[in-house]
């Protein structure tokens, strides 16, 4: 964890959200949100509850406008939101705080564990010999794969480029880095390679109420794809990234999700970033929570906001 | 006439259904009456208005009573005579009591039946059911009606109490009694003419139908009709034995038929009745199910076919054999009709003052309706058979006959050779372009073509195997399976709900067809769709093998339109199965021929113009106009 | 250290495999006898004590018979209920505060107050909690008698008069619905696929046919596809049904299924509830099993010689081709069964 100078009172959110993504690659925005409003909670008072809300939320506004993609960020910002309401009892503000950092320590190692326990529940999944197809990069994902090759598992990957970027290219080395063969395609080779593979296993940057995904662009593509070549669809996503929203279609996807900040006012000459599948396209998601059908998402949302 | 079948077999309701069917027979007997004894008419009117008729009405209960004792003896005569088949033909010593008690029972039941119906009688009739039952106790039951209802009516009511009695006894004693009534009918035999048929031999096993049919020509004709099925059964049970021998003959015939068309009259015509002994259990030919009462299963009635002297013996034989199952495969089934059809055209002689390419038409059509009736025609067949009238439309008026022959025989073994041998070494060769190292090669039940093309990868040392998926109750895989093990083909044999368990490893799925419908869909094996259907679930390519002879102008959409249903009975397994006792109760085993495979299941059609998808079936029919239509 | 199975498992494990004991009901009545027995008679001290027996014997028998997921299903249901009850007593004893939600939620992950509020001391001696497990092991048992019965009530509520209904093979509690809807609704045809090798399509077409006022057709199970385009429903059974709303059922079930969904005809499965397993199918080797291949062909018949034969058992049928399960609480979605399982079985229960 970053080092923030005590007396530094004005506490920048946006800078030490940064900074926590800078210092650890792996970390996902989502987490890192949730660390940086714990932090939040542990440096600042609060006289009442109001402010609390008010200054929460206000942190999530500021990470938002940061150039990340913002879907893990409003997820985890709500969820923690959530976590502050749940906990608060008629107890003094100060009681509340202690109960609510105590709390969020194990809410937080709880979710920083989550990787492990979704790649150990994919071990199964994956088995010997078997040819996988994985979209871009994604964390959850290599976490999975490298465990598997741990098990003594050899198997094939496939790895899109995912658009835009190196990310492809990162996971390839990654992958050859843990021993695991992989081959690097064209996005547009998707259709192709599906053909030859057993499953698709994808991560996401968020899961939406309908059980669907968003996810880089070409995931949709991709379980298209999957459908028609009735290979299994696989969804590796932690808890935190369950978030209330309900797209129908592409186009009713918000707008500051499919595109990066600086492109919002004008967005009809920009590429977008993710993209909506829908959940008739997903076979199975793995999450901290369990195996889950597409259908269980709903259930669990509707627990926890109800 | 199944309907008649069904009743004797289920004893119930049948009073009632027996009196309501006698009453159309009834206004015939009389129309008959008015041609031939009109004065019994007037008698016979006053008997049916007679007040009495109560009494009447008790009689003919008892006497159906009679008859039911009959037919109950009948059927144990029956039953005694499958016994002893063989001794039928060898010693006529040993014929003798045998048909005796069968004629003879007959005699009793048509007697009988005779009563029931309360009519006055043809007098050929009178003197000939008197004459033969002059010494037995048959006589008091069917004289009352036959003689006595022309003047006294009255005393035919007494004549009648003793007759209800009588009656029960002429039924039991009947079996013992009744040596000279066989020798009345034999004699009768002797002085009618012995069927139509001048190219049957009249061998013993021959002259029993003769027999029965001589002695029905005898009796009232209006009963014939309805009694035919009851009594030819009867005799033909006998034969069975030597039809089953010659049966075994003939599988080795099936892939040279034409070599042995001068074998013996004799053994084309007795298999011919070997149908005949499966049909007490298909009596009804009509299905039981709802959904295909307006398919109508082969006939397998051997009344229908033997003794038909216009059929040419090649034809009967293969009319036999595709009944009989014999020679399967629309591909079999064109060449073997192409065969016999040579055979027919060489043999046939112009009738005088006729001219030939008419006369050999109507000839042709005859034969084609007689094979039509005991199997639906195959579309490769029916498409030979339409290529060979237009044929016979084109030949030239003034060309000597011997040299017309030569040129129908000329144009069916170019058919033979280009539709279907050349077709096929086409479609092989265009195959052999698909089938590469390391294929896992999926197909269903047997077809000769996938054979072929298998067999000529195996040459080329292509390392490929066969998944070979069956179904029952044909079983026609296990076939598939020897010929492409003897090839030394590695095989994988499953059953047809397992499909999904072999699916992934399939790289191919090669079918065959019956039939490419013109609306693109397939017609096949039944369970063929099921096939293409796993293998699209798996992604599989289906490749579907079809000779252009044998697409069809038909559109079909479904499999219940138009299919042939085969024998329900295969569906029985064996003896401890629980469908053994299906035609009792309200179950009914359901065997399909066909099913049809909708064109989106299916990759690409290899037929050997090209490999085609399958919507393309209308074009092909369009630029080869000669096929199909 | 290995356990060692007890007298009676043995014993069951040798009767199934000798096919004694035959269908999932009768395997499921036996196998709660057996751990009825041991809730009895074993002397186990505490609630920890008993589910280790419970999952060591079920262990013993799952590896035994891998194909046979009732087993474990009824352990698991079990375990469950020791925990239940044990909490109940516990709560009774000491005003406990219950933590009705067993399973890992979105909600329980931000709620929890402690690291380890999860796990419960299920070791303390507990006084009543065997005669309390017995009682509760009786409404089990009831359940599980009348499971049969309670699904083909349901009868009415699915099938109209003049429906041509298709199913395969034989299944007792779809000919208790059959011989039900026949019952109650008049002109209804039903078409019986026999199911080879085994044929078994005939004796459920054989029995039908007993009942008044019906057709029965019984086809080859070729003529599956040609006959489903006048089916209306596709009624069957199911070996059982896996955590995703999948079927493991009868060889040839997926074919029914597939054509199914190629004429829009729906697929109704019956499934008790003692057949929802938590599994997912992802081992292979486990899921299917592979029969006597001389049912399909003749040992000594020459083609025999020198090809594989297979003849499986069973068919995975994916959720998205079943469109309705009817168990014995009434109607459910493929898309629920998740919901059914987490009531059904406690999620540390999952892995026995």
């Amino acid at each position: 964890m970053p080092q923030i100078k005590k007396s530094d009172e004005k506490f920048d959110v946006v800078k030490y959200f940064l900074q926590l993504l800078e210092d650890d690659k792996d970390m996902s925005s989502g987490i890192a949100a949730i660390k940086t409003l714990l932090m939040i909670l542990e440096k600042k008072q609060f006289g009442t509850i109001h402010i609390l809300h008010t200054t929460m939320r206000e942190a999530v506004a500021a990470m938002r406008k940061t150039d990340l993609s913002i879907a893990a960020i409003v997820s985890a910002g709500e969820l923690f939101c959530r976590f502050i309401t749940l906990s608060l009892d008629d107890k003094h503000m100060e009681e509340c705080r202690q109960i609510m950092l105590n709390r969020g320590k194990i809410f937080l190692t709880k979710l920083l564990n989550s990787r492990q326990v979704i790649s150990q529940q994919a071990q199964r999944f994956i088995s010997d010999g078997c040819r996988i197809l994985t979209h871009s990069r994604s964390r959850v994902v290599l976490n999975a794969l490298i465990a598997a090759s741990k098990n003594k598992k050899s198997f094939h990957v496939f790895v899109t480029q995912g658009g835009v970027g190196n990310s492809g290219e990162e996971m390839v080395q990654d992958l050859q880095a843990a021993g695991i063969d992989s081959t690097l395609i064209l996005d547009s080779a998707t259709g192709y390679v599906m053909e030859s593979v057993d499953f698709v296993m994808v991560g996401a940057e968020a899961v939406v109420e309908s059980g669907g995904i968003i996810n880089r662009i070409g995931t949709y593509t991709m379980g298209l794809c999957a459908r028609e070549m009735k290979k299994p669809f696989y969804v590796l996503a932690e808890s935190f990234k369950f978030s209330r929203l309900y797209p129908l279609n592409q186009r009713d996807l918000p707008n500051e999700y499919k595109y990066s900040r600086k492109h919002l006012n004008d967005v009809s000459k920009v590429h977008p970033l993710v993209d909506y599948t829908p959940p008739a396209y997903i076979t199975l998601l793995f999450s901290d929570l369990g195996i889950l059908t597409p259908s269980a998402v709903s259930d669990e949302l509707i627990k926890l906001y109800m | 006439m199944g309907e008649e079948q069904s009743s004797t077999s289920s004893a119930a309701p049948k009073q009632k259904k027996q009196r309501q069917r006698n009453r159309p027979r009834n206004k015939r007997n009389r129309l008959q009456d008015n041609e031939i004894q009109s004065p019994n008419e007037s008698a016979m009117q006053k008997a049916n208005s007679n007040p009495n008729q109560n009494g009447a009405a008790d009689k003919t209960r008892e006497q159906v009573m009679a008859e039911r004792e009959a037919k109950k003896q009948a059927k144990l005569a029956k039953k005694q005579k499958t016994t002893t088949p063989t001794a039928v033909e060898t010693a006529a010593a040993t014929t003798k009591p045998a048909t005796t008690i069968i004629t003879e029972v007959e005699q009793t039941t048509i007697t009988t039946k005779l009563t029931t119906t309360t009519t006055t009688t043809t007098k050929d009739n009178v003197v000939a059911a008197v004459a033969a039952a002059t010494s037995t106790k048959v006589a008091p039951s069917s004289e009352p009606p036959d003689s006595n209802t022309g003047e006294k009516t009255r005393d035919q009511i007494k004549a009648e109490r003793e007759a209800k009695k009588a009656a029960k006894q002429a039924a039991k004693t009947a079996k013992t009694t009744g040596n000279n009534n066989v020798d009345t009918v034999t004699q009768k035999l002797n002085n009618l003419e012995v069927a139509p048929s001048t190219a049957a031999p009249t061998d013993v096993e021959k002259k029993k139908p003769a027999l029965s049919k001589a002695e029905r020509r005898a009796i009232q004709e209006a009963q014939r009709a309805a009694k035919a099925q009851g009594q030819t059964k009867k005799p033909n049970a006998a034969p069975t034995a030597d039809a089953k021998a010659t049966e075994k003959k003939l599988p080795s015939v099936i892939t040279t038929p034409a070599a042995a068309v001068k074998e013996s009259k004799r053994e084309s015509e007795s298999p011919a009745k070997s149908p005949a002994k499966l049909s007490p259990l298909k009596t009804e030919r009509e299905c039981k199910v709802k959904l295909f009462n307006h398919l109508v299963r082969a006939n397998h009635d051997a009344s229908l076919f033997i003794n038909d002297a216009r059929v040419h013996p090649s034809i009967a034989r293969l009319g036999v054999q595709y009944a009989e199952r014999t020679i399967v495969g629309s591909n079999a089934r064109c060449i073997a009709f192409l065969h016999a059809l040579r055979q027919v055209v060489q043999d046939f002689e112009t009738p005088a003052k006729k001219e030939f390419g008419r006369s050999l038409d109507g000839a042709v059509k005859y034969h084609v309706e007689h094979l039509n009736k005991c199997r639906p025609l195959a579309v490769s067949v029916s498409n030979a058979y339409k290529q060979f009238r237009n044929q016979l439309t084109q030949l030239p008026a003034d060309t000597p006959e011997t040299e017309l022959k030569e040129q129908l025989a000329h144009f069916i073994d170019t058919y033979v050779e280009n539709q279907i041998g050349k077709a096929a070494q086409a479609i092989s060769s265009s195959m052999q372009e698909k089938i590469t190292d390391g294929d896992v090669l999926l197909t269903f039940a047997c077809s000769s073509l996938i054979q072929y093309i298998l067999e000529e990868a195996k040459r080329r040392k292509v390392a490929f195997r066969v998944i070979v998926v069956d179904s029952r109750p044909f079983c026609e895989g296990q076939e598939m399976l020897r010929r492409l093990h003897a090839h030394g083909i590695p095989c994988t044999y499953v059953l047809i709900n397992a499909v999904s368990y072999v699916m992934p490893e399939a790289t191919k799925v090669l079918l065959g067809a019956h039939a490419l419908l013109a609306n693109g869909y397939v017609m096949a094996r039944a369970g063929t769709a099921q096939v293409a259907l796993m293998a699209n679930c798996h992604n599989v390519p289906v490749l579907v093998c079809c000779e252009t002879h044998k697409f069809s102008e038909r559109f079909q959409t479904d499999a219940i339109v138009y299919n042939e249903l085969c024998d329900p009975n295969q569906l029985v397994m064996n003896a401890k199965c629980c469908l053994n006792n299906w035609h009792k109760s309200r179950l009914t085993p359901l065997n399909l021929s066909y099913d049809i495979t909708p064109p989106e299941l299916v990759s690409a059609v290899v037929t050997e113009v090209a490999i085609l998808p399958c919507t393309s079936v209308p074009v092909i029919l369009r630029i080869k106009p000669e096929i199909g239509y | 250290m290995r356990e060692q199975p007890l007298k009676e498992v043995t014993q069951l494990i040798h009767a199934i495999k000798m096919g004694l004991v035959e269908g999932s009901y009768s395997i499921t009545n036996k196998t709660l006898d057996i751990f009825k027995y041991i809730i009895m008679s074993k002397s186990w001290q505490s609630a920890d004590a008993l589910m280790q027996i419970v999952r060591a014997q079920s262990r013993i028998m799952q590896a035994a018979l891998p194909q046979e997921t009732v087993t474990s299903n009824i352990a698991r249901r079990i375990l469950k209920l020791t925990r239940e009850e044990f909490d109940l007593l516990q709560a009774k004893v000491q005003h406990f505060a219950d933590d009705s939600q067993a399973s890992l939620s979105l909600h329980k992950l931000v709620t929890q107050t402690s690291e380890n509020s999860v796990s419960v001391d299920y070791s303390i001696p507990q006084q009543g909690l065997r005669e309390a497990l017995l009682d509760h092991l009786q409404e089990v048992e009831t359940e599980l008698e009348t499971s049969s019965e309670n699904i083909s009530v349901q009868a009415e509520e699915h099938i109209h008069s003049s429906e041509i209904i298709l199913t395969l093979g034989h299944s007792r509690s779809v000919e208790n619905f059959l011989k039900r809807a026949i019952k109650k609704r008049q002109f209804l045809t039903i078409i019986v696929a026999e199911c080879a090798p085994a044929c078994r399509g005939h004796n459920l077409a054989a029995t039908l046919a007993n009942e008044k006022n019906v057709e029965i057709i019984a086809i080859p199970d070729a003529a599956i596809f040609a006959m489903m385009s006048r089916v209306n429903k596709v009624i069957i059974g199911t070996h059982s049904v896996l955590a995703n709303g999948g079927l493991r059922a009868a060889c040839g079930a997926y074919t029914v299924a597939l054509a199914a969904k190629h004429y829009s005809v729906p697929v109704i499965v019956l499934a008790p509830m003692y057949k929802l397993s938590p599994l997912h199918l992802c081992e292979q080797d486990a899921f299917n099993m592979v029969g006597c291949a001389e049912d399909v062909i003749n040992y000594d018949s020459l083609p025999a010689r020198d090809a594989k034969v297979y003849s499986p058992k069973f068919d995975y049928v994916p959720p998205e081709l079943v469109t309705l399960f009817i168990s014995n609480t009434g109607g459910h979605a493929p898309s629920y069964v998740y919901r059914l399982l987490t009531e059904l079985y406690h999620p540390e229960d999952l892995e026995l």
